[in-house]
């Protein structure tokens, strides 16, 4: 058999080379770098971000493939990189001193979360199931490593193995059913699966599913998502921060590519399953967070309860013309929200003694730092979905489209169960207003600071004058095919 | 023939082999005879006596060293079939194991500039 | 002008609020805390002017052209073929909204001047008030539901803040602190207002199914289309849609199954009582219902009965109804004072409801106006009683035995008794106001200090003769109370005569239904109750005796508190002439089918007149001054008329009124339905064409038979109790005794008095007066036979009811329920790793399994 050499085009993948290599040429500025101002390195790792940021946007509107089309750049891709890349520098931002403390003063956590964003890039590109298992592995590997880096707590070792456990256990799935699929269509590359699915028989079935659950547990929908209030708790918040954004919008992305791209003509089948899963996370979601006590803990659920309403409008993506957009507009006004939140409750956190994780801790802030309240408030509203709030416009569109898609029980579910969220964001709030309690809180560094004020901006933005974000989310089309 | 009918033997022999995994243990229970107690009851029944706990813990720098092992595995899983595969593959092949290698190599030094290599 | 000045009905409350946001704790604290307030409470209250002035421009602009004037702001949405503007719709029925939301809220700003003054967040609270200006404006001129719902979320979230205002409060009570009490009230309201909203937005997403547009006139164009063109479904998705906006109307209007929040919402400071929870807020469920009266027309037209029973509109007025029947039965229980004016403000949004329903959609919103007239005007007198309350009892404690120069001990312990006997009377009483829960011995304890540590301020029971020391107050409030309760010549026998008036009529002479009938009844015993409960809250704080010390320190309210009240009486009191039946000759030729010249000429010169009468003060001379305008207005629905009556005499019925109301007039063109009615497209319930007087006459008998009734009755037994029995021979007050004795004491016949006559009479008054009186007319009659079944059926509908089917079943269970749910939910979650593989791995199985199978 001949060699033929593969079309490179490597300016589809610029930004994950700049990343790649900016950030190894980091690790090695590393090393003059004195162990007790680590914080530099997370300075330094703002601008491969930054330039990584910068190739993205020039790629913004063309359409292109690399090494023989299992790398693909259109616009879904742009977006969801520069999603990334943002996710990135704000988590970047909230890590700076907390890692010093929680982290020991160790730079890898740096490193690791870079190359993390490479493998979420490269996610959101990939036109090849080996890629998309490729990436997966490289996006998770350093989330594990992150989850338990803070060594000498019980909490965050087991927060580091139970999601390694489970993790390597969701993989394997989502090899077999990538082997399966392979087995019943001759090929892992999307378009060619897309020829080959329809008439592949009880196999090819069985690989849909098993690669479903893959993706599945990487979002943590119901039944996937057990380790999520485990792992989210007891990892470093500033990680569970990152992975609840980042890890779950890359999920989505290649559940996304994958589902639409290849499986388009199955959706009869896929439809009912993925809605039925998206009701179930909901519902679990939202409701388990009503008894919640610690407010990571709460927010992990929430988080579940978040990835059912985005999985609603993929549910809905073939058959309404928005339902790309809409979850694409989801994951914007949620990574905003979702960062702030946690940037809040970092700004809270302590390391010893009452660690002021608990909701009960909250009491009293509206009168010990009202402007602190007033961004934590608004950040609830968003999560809850209150109007002139992202969270609200974001849900408007989900609901709409998945109204065109005609799933309109999954609608009643979600107007429900969003509603039964009030009463749990609307405690952290209370709390906050309408109780006395004594505040020790902790000087809040400036990069905080700034990363709530963005989220809180970000949040009123996209709440009011959604109409120009939303066009960029709805032109950030897949492109099918080679 | 169908599909169905193809499998037919297969499920006769997943039948066949629950039977007989169930079987033999409840005919051993019910026929063997049956003396518990004493030397039986012990983790070796040879004779060799148990010492300390079954969980033991051992240094990370063991995990260490095997880690590093098996990223030198994947590095020969790569470089193997390249080798092999190096005429046809040409100049492309050529620049691409270098990239891989660079890398890698790139790797090892962070590593032993962290002092991973060294055992105490 | 219109375009031109619209924004800025926007505009100013929120720079209001925006600068008493940023700055105004800073204004509060310079130039001290006296001219600091004012400035900060003064610049909340200019820009509340403003607003209204705005209003009042937009007012006479729409006098020569019907509207409605859509002004666009900006491009909210705007992505494909779904394109959500944010405009306003500038129309005669926003119109009169604007006009209350903006003139009663304006008084209502410098009433607060005066009730927070020395409050430590008074500009926070003016920032509030502010805020709710803006929203609520936004709700009465978003130009599309969607809008509409964004002022409703708004409005919403103004009251939430507001209800919680003073969550800081330290008192104790029952071993909670007050604050959380009133941080409870908040969250209650906002949690059941959520409720409703669910439905808001189900009716707006059907809606946008449906029809793809949310605005209002794409919307009730593209209704009317689908119905004019036989559209199979429409009546069921109208149906339905309809549903969906009233139980969003009952959610922030207050109506059965969603008001239990607004008795609670009284924990806020009064003047937001009477702006939100009394005169503005709540009726923006009738507002809604108003404006989609096309939609309602509709289903009522094509007869959908949901589940075979009613049609909407129908449910709509049995609702509106029943809640009036059933808040004005809970109101007559009440203690509180502002709990009794909750209840009663229930009541009367419960009678608009019912006209809705009723298609009498001009009558609802007289009543609107009308009622946010004399309720704003009862709420801020009750807060200037309770200022006065209040003041009283800090004299109390500041000058503490200050009393001594003219009452005797004895006489103090007296007065405990009656405390005693008040709090005896409370716990059996069973009803909510929860802030008296005191036992005889804690009143042991303090009886030498004269004054109860939780000394309530708002409970009536605490009150009587305040008539004496707040003279302006009493006034007013009696004003206001007469409005309410209907009696002629005040606003509410107008607005409300109107609604029964419209009720009997369909069923006595139209083709209304049965629905009519019970409406009319339900409606009319609703009318007695209030005029009962009103009675009874007049008998009980401004007559009578005073109950407690502080009564007697009770002063009038600052300038800033009664001068909106003033100006309110007098709306209340004019408020009437703003749709008031008249006549001329023209509308005697009228009748007769010569519509054109007569009929404009009287349409002139008449409505005019109305309007400059009904908002004298504030631009009776500009309204004098424009006369072409009017003509040219009325010119055009003469053309109407006309048409109308080519179309021949049977069909003429809905404008050939042998009477003109003024409001009706100016509503018509805002209300689509009668337009469609002349096109015959659908029916409007009939309006009754001459003045009904059986139903006038009729229900002013009741009312004021139910207000002498609840004189006579109301409380005789603590007013006996309060007679101070140490100081006056109890005889003397024995009606006829009394002269009697009086004179036989200036005989000097003491001796045969204090020896023969004086036990005898003691024998005799003791027979009267223990026996008679006591035991039988007090213990058996009133206690047995009137009190313990009036208050077994008060707790019934209170506790059972309210507290335990509505409010704890359905709110408070729907919580539990689903924390019983999280609770169970957590066993799963055991933090075992194995468990959770096993969980992944049960899924994998669903998943394929499904896959293969499925």
């Amino acid at each position: 058999m001949q060699f033929v050499e593969p079309t490179l085009n490597l300016s589809v993948i610029l930004p994950i080379i700049i990343l790649t290599f900016s950030t190894l040429l980091l690790m090695f500025v590393d090393f003059w770098v004195p162990d007790e101002r680590k914080d530099i390195t997370g300075w330094l790792s703002l601008f491969p971000l930054g330039g990584a940021l910068t190739a993205t946007f020039f790629q913004w509107d063309t359409i292109k493939g690399a090494f023989n089309s299992s790398v693909l750049q259109d616009n879904f891709s742009t977006y969801l990189s520069i999603l990334y890349l943002i996710t990135g520098m704000l988590s970047v931002l909230i890590s700076i001193g907390y890692i010093r403390k929680r982290g020991h003063g160790r730079s890898e956590y740096y490193f690791l979360m870079l190359f993390s964003l490479v493998g979420m890039m490269l996610m959101g590109m990939a036109n090849d199931l080996l890629i998309v298992f490729l990436a997966l592995e490289l996006l998770s590997i350093p989330l594990y490593i992150m989850s338990g880096f803070d060594r000498t707590d019980l909490n965050s070792e087991e927060s580091a193995l139970k999601y390694f456990l489970l993790g390597a256990f969701s993989s394997g799935f989502l090899v077999f059913g990538i082997a399966l699929i392979y087995g019943a269509v001759g090929s892992t590359a999307l378009p060619d699966i897309a020829e080959g699915i329809a008439t592949s028989g009880t196999v090819g079935l069985a690989g849909i599913a098993m690669l479903l659950v893959g993706f599945m547990f990487k979002v943590g929908t119901v039944p996937f998502h057990m380790w999520t209030p485990d792992v989210y708790q007891g990892a470093p918040t500033s990680v569970t921060a990152f992975m609840s954004v980042g890890a779950k919008v890359a999920g989505f992305a290649a559940l996304m590519r994958v589902l639409i791209s290849s499986m388009g003509s199955m959706d009869e089948k896929w439809i009912p399953a993925l809605a039925v899963i998206a009701a179930a996370t909901m519902i679990v979601g939202n409701i388990a967070a009503l008894t919640q006590t610690n407010i990571k803990r709460l927010l992990a659920y929430s988080s579940i309860a978040h990835a059912g309403y985005i999985l609603m409008a993929v549910t809905a993506s073939t058959k309404s013309d928005d339902g790309v957009g809409a979850a694409l507009f989801y994951m914007m006004t949620y990574m905003f929200t979702n960062l702030g939140a946690f940037a809040a409750v970092m700004a809270m956190e302590r390391f010893s003694g009452n660690k002021q994780l608990d909701l009960d801790d909250y009491k009293g802030m509206g009168k010990h730092n009202f402007a602190f309240a007033i961004v934590m408030m608004l950040l609830m509203f968003s999560l809850t979905g209150i109007p002139l709030t992202g969270g609200f416009v974001g849900k408007f569109y989900v609901f709409k489209t998945a109204l065109e898609a005609d799933l309109v029980w999954l609608v009643i579910i979600a107007a429900l169960t969003s509603v039964v969220s009030a009463f749990y964001y609307m405690r952290v709030v209370f709390n906050m207003f309408m109780f006395d309690g004594e505040i020790d809180m902790p000087t809040v560094p400036n990069a905080l600071k700034l990363v709530m004020a963005v989220a809180a901006i970000a949040t009123l933005v996209l709440g009011v004058l959604p109409a120009d974000w939303y066009t960029i989310a709805q032109n950030a089309l897949m492109t099918t095919g080679g | 023939m169908t599909i169905a009918q193809l499998y037919i033997p297969v499920a006769v022999l997943f039948g066949i082999s629950i039977f007989f995994a169930l079987l033999l243990p409840i005919l051993s229970k019910i026929l063997g005879p049956n003396r518990p107690g004493g030397r039986k009851g012990e983790a070796y029944e040879s004779g060799i006596v148990a010492v300390g706990n079954a969980q033991k813990r051992l240094p990370v720098k063991f995990y260490r060293i095997a880690i590093l092992f098996i990223l030198f595995d994947i590095d020969i899983i790569f470089l193997f079939p390249y080798a092999i595969a190096m005429k046809k593959l040409g100049l492309f092949g050529l620049w691409s194991m270098l990239i891989f290698v660079v890398i890698f190599v790139l790797g090892d030094i962070w590593v032993w500039k962290r002092g991973v290599l060294e055992w105490e | 002008m219109i375009q031109a000045i619209a924004p800025f009905l926007l505009i100013f409350p929120i720079v209001g609020a925006l600068i008493n946001g940023f700055f105004g704790r800073r204004i509060q604290n310079t130039g001290g805390p006296n001219k600091g307030e004012l400035v900060s409470g003064w610049i909340g209250t200019l820009m509340s002017f403003a607003a209204f002035g705005v209003a009042i421009a937009l007012f006479l602009a729409l006098r020569n052209d019907y509207g409605p004037h859509i002004v666009t702001l900006f491009d909210w949405f705007n992505v494909g073929d779904f394109h959500v503007p944010w405009e306003m719709q500038i129309d005669r029925l926003s119109s009169v909204m604007l006009l209350v939301v903006t003139g009663v809220g304006s008084l209502i700003h410098i009433y607060a001047i005066g009730y927070m003054h020395g409050d430590k967040n008074f500009a926070r609270f003016f920032t509030y008030l502010n805020l709710f200006m803006f929203f609520m404006l936004i709700l009465v001129t978003g130009s599309s539901y969607l809008v509409l719902f964004v002022g409703w979320e708004g409005v919403g979230l103004a009251s939430f803040l507001l209800i919680g205002f003073w969550f800081d409060k330290n008192r104790k009570i029952d071993g909670v602190y007050e604050g959380v009490l009133n941080s409870n009230a908040s969250r209650k309201a906002f949690v059941a207002n959520r409720f409703g909203d669910l439905f808001m937005i189900l009716a707006m997403s059907l809606m946008f199914w449906t029809f793809g547009s949310m605005q209002f006139e794409e919307v009730f164009a593209a209704a009317t289309h689908g119905f004019e063109a036989g559209d199979k479904s429409l009546p069921l998705i109208l149906t339905l849609i309809t549903l969906f906006l009233l139980l969003g109307a009952t959610g922030k209007s207050a109506q059965i199954p969603f008001f239990v929040w607004l008795p609670d919402a009284m924990a806020g400071p009064t003047p937001v009582s009477a702006l939100m929870h009394a005169a503005t807020m709540v009726t923006s469920g009738i507002y809604l219902l108003v404006r989609s009266n096309v939609l309602l027309e509709i289903v009522r037209e094509s007869g959908y009965e949901l589940f075979g029973l009613v049609t909407t509109p129908e449910l709509v007025a049995m609702t509106g109804a029943i809640t009036a029947l059933y808040a004005g039965l809970i109101a007559m229980t009440q203690f509180d004072i502002k709990k009794v004016l909750a209840y009663s403000t229930v009541s009367q949004l419960g009678f608009m409801i019912a006209a809705v329903g009723m298609g009498a959609y001009v009558a609802a919103m007289f009543h609107l106006v009308t009622h946010a007239f004399f309720k704003a005007l009862l709420f801020m007198g009750a807060g200037s009683v309770i200022h006065g309350m209040e003041h009283g009892h800090h004299h109390l404690h500041d000058h503490g035995h200050g009393h001594d120069d003219h009452h005797d001990h004895g006489e103090a312990d007296g007065h405990h008794v009656v405390a005693a006997a008040v709090h005896g009377h409370h716990d059996e009483s069973s009803h909510d106001s929860a802030v008296v829960t005191h036992t005889a011995a804690a009143h042991d304890d303090h009886a030498d200090h004269h004054v109860e540590d939780d000394f309530d301020p708002q409970d009536m029971r605490y009150m009587g003769n305040i008539k004496k020391y707040m003279p302006w107050t009493t006034t007013v409030y009696i004003i206001g109370a007469l409005a309410l309760s209907g009696i002629v010549p005040f606003a509410g026998f107008w607005s409300k005569d109107e609604i029964l008036a419209h009720a009997s009529f369909n069923f006595n002479g139209g083709d209304g239904g049965w629905i009519f009938r019970v409406v009319t009844w339900l409606l009319t015993a609703a009318a007695i109750c209030t005029a009962f409960y009103m009675g009874r809250q007049l008998k009980m704080v401004f007559f009578g005796h005073e109950r407690h010390e502080a009564t007697y320190h009770a002063s009038e309210s600052n300038r800033h508190m009664v001068a909106p009240l003033v100006v309110l009486a007098v709306l209340s009191l004019l408020g009437g002439i703003l749709n008031f039946p008249y006549f001329s000759e023209a509308d005697a030729t009228a009748s007769l089918g010569h519509y054109a010249e007569p009929y404009e000429s009287c349409g002139d010169g008449k409505i005019r007149e109305c309007f400059s009468g009904g908002h004298g003060d504030s631009h009776g001379d500009d309204a004098h001054g424009d006369a072409d305008t009017h003509a040219a207005d009325d010119s055009h629905s003469d053309d109407a008329h006309a048409e109308d009556a080519a179309h021949g005499d049977d069909h003429s019925e809905a404008h050939d009124y042998g009477i003109n109301l003024a409001l009706e007039h100016w509503l018509e063109p805002a209300l689509q339905s009668f337009e469609l009615t002349e096109e015959h497209i659908v029916h409007l319930p009939h309006t009754a064409q001459s003045v009904q007087w059986r139903v006038a006459i009729q229900s002013t008998i009741l009312a004021v038979l139910a207000l002498c009734a609840s004189f006579f009755f109301v409380y005789r037994g603590f007013n006996s109790e309060s007679r101070k029995a140490d100081d006056i021979d109890p005889l003397f007050t024995v009606p006829i005794l009394s002269s009697f004795l009086t004179g036989m004491q200036r005989l000097p016949l003491d001796t045969l008095y204090m020896g023969v006559l004086r036990p005898i009479f003691n024998a005799f008054s003791w027979f009267c007066g223990i026996i008679l009186d006591w035991d039988f007319y007090h213990d058996f009659v009133h206690e047995q036979l009137i009190r313990a079944p009036y208050l077994w059926f008060s707790g019934f509908v209170s506790k059972t009811l309210d507290r335990g089917l509505l409010d704890g079943g359905l709110v408070l269970g729907v919580g539990k329920l689903l924390r019983g749910f999280s609770g169970i939910y957590k066993n799963f979650q055991s933090g075992y790793v194995r468990n959770y593989a096993l969980g992944l791995f049960l899924g994998v199985v669903g998943l394929v399994l499904y896959f293969i199978l499925g």
